[in-house]
């Protein structure tokens, strides 16, 4: 669709996060440049004006909300490292799998969950899956439709009374999380937060569609990548396989 | 849980991607007064669970789907209510898009409120970011053919609602393909 650097990474340019490869174009290409320069002017005019300041705004925010804006110490400094987010400390763990239950409960209303025994036995399942990798951690989703099971790995349909159970295959110990995110916002965990060893695990829960399927995204990965995505709903830090209503 | 940010994080976001995000809302919703409410609401998500964005490889576009998801949910709030301004001022700051029209494109966006949540999506990604088809696939996880068969559909939706306007405006473009 387009040579060009997407928007927002012209927009990140200007705003001061230089990348190379968009230097690199922008050097190339006036009109480009001329989007970015016009860009940092209207920055710098926001900036400097005092009605958009950002005292004002927070002024603002306090008066919308006070609570939210008050000055908590919640965390240390910015301190934007992908060694922080690959840490994976139990601690971490455990403050994510505390909000499982309550999610848990809030799904029922279309889904049922519920525990299937592990290890499970080999499936006489059609193999067709091309088994989804992202940074050494496979996704296979295991369909059960009336007893007939199949492996899948891209889009997951589903009818009513489908019931899916996720392997995980892992090349090194790492925390996983693995659950179906609806597009209504709602979290159904199949792998509560673990440190997973080395090898192909079987998610400790299935879940089992009711008369009105849910669609939505099987999401796995670091706990923490799992809770931004479920936030801004970018899937590239993740491995994600949706999940569609079968007509 | 992601945590949520401080003060001063706030602060230095603020000042660093607020013009930014303004523009975005500003685009999206095509007013002022809608514009400023979304994002004083993006922040406020920032404040209460936006920790994420410590650790995003590109912040702006996390800032983005944050704010966009807030205008997304003013679109459907505010759908009866009629648009203060038009497109012209803030899409004729966008960067060109190839593989589309200029018409198309504002048509896209002012559209924006009669589509689902994940075509919402799909439409700023495709219309707004420019990405291609590709690169939207690889983010939201589906195929490269569904996201083709999703953005026909805008499209489809697009040319409809343009036919049967009778007046155009024009959109001009900073930069040419």
């Amino acid at each position: 669709m387009s040579e060009h650097p997407p928007s927002f990474r012209l927009d990140a340019h200007a705003a001061g996060d230089e990348e190379a490869a968009v230097g690199v174009h922008l050097a190339g290409c006036a009109p480009c440049r001329a989007y970015v320069d016009a860009m940092k002017v209207g920055a710098a005019a926001f900036a400097a004006d005092e009605e958009t300041s950002a005292a004002a705004f927070l002024a603002q925010l306090r008066g919308r909300e006070p609570r939210a804006a008050e000055s908590v110490p919640r965390v240390a400094a910015a301190e934007p490292t992908k060694a922080r987010a690959k840490m994976g400390t139990n601690l971490r763990l455990a403050k994510v799998a505390w909000i499982a239950a309550p999610m848990l409960a809030a799904a029922a209303a279309f889904f049922v969950v519920r525990p299937v025994p592990s290890p499970v036995e080999p499936l006489p399942m059609e193999s067709t899956a091309r088994t989804r990798f992202k940074g050494d951690l496979q996704l296979t989703i295991v369909r059960d439709r009336e007893g007939y099971q199949q492996r899948l790995s891209s889009e997951v349909r589903v009818k009513p009374r489908d019931r899916i159970r996720v392997e995980i295959g892992v090349s090194d110990e790492r925390p996983i999380v693995v659950g179906m995110f609806g597009k209504d916002g709602t979290w159904v965990p199949l792998l509560l937060p673990a440190v997973l060893e080395a090898g192909t695990h079987i998610s400790e829960r299935a879940a089992q569609f009711d008369d009105s399927p849910t669609e939505g995204w099987i999401l796995a990965g670091h706990p923490d990548a799992v809770e931004r995505a479920k936030t801004t709903r970018m899937f590239d830090e993740i491995v994600a396989i949706p999940v569609v209503r079968e007509p | 849980m992601d945590e949520g940010l401080n003060n001063s994080e706030v602060e230095d976001l603020y000042r660093r991607y607020g013009f930014f995000l303004r523009q975005r809302c500003l685009l999206l919703l095509r007013s002022t007064a809608l514009a400023d409410d979304a994002l004083q609401e993006t922040f406020l998500k920032l404040i209460r669970n936006g920790g994420g964005v410590r650790s995003a490889d590109h912040p702006i576009r996390w800032l983005y789907r944050v704010a966009e998801r807030t205008c997304f949910d003013q679109l459907r709030n505010a759908k009866k209510s009629s648009k203060e301004a038009t497109l012209d001022d803030a899409a004729s700051e966008l960067p060109h898009c190839p593989g589309t029209t200029p018409e198309l494109r504002r048509t896209a966006i002012e559209i924006l409120d009669v589509l689902d949540d994940e075509e919402q999506r799909i439409a700023v990604m495709a219309f707004v970011d420019g990405m291609t088809h590709q690169e939207i696939a690889d983010e939201l996880g589906y195929s490269r053919m569904t996201i083709l068969k999703r953005i026909a559909h805008i499209r489809d939706q697009a040319e409809r609602t343009t036919r049967e306007r009778p007046a155009q405006r024009t959109l001009s473009e900073r930069r040419p393909s």
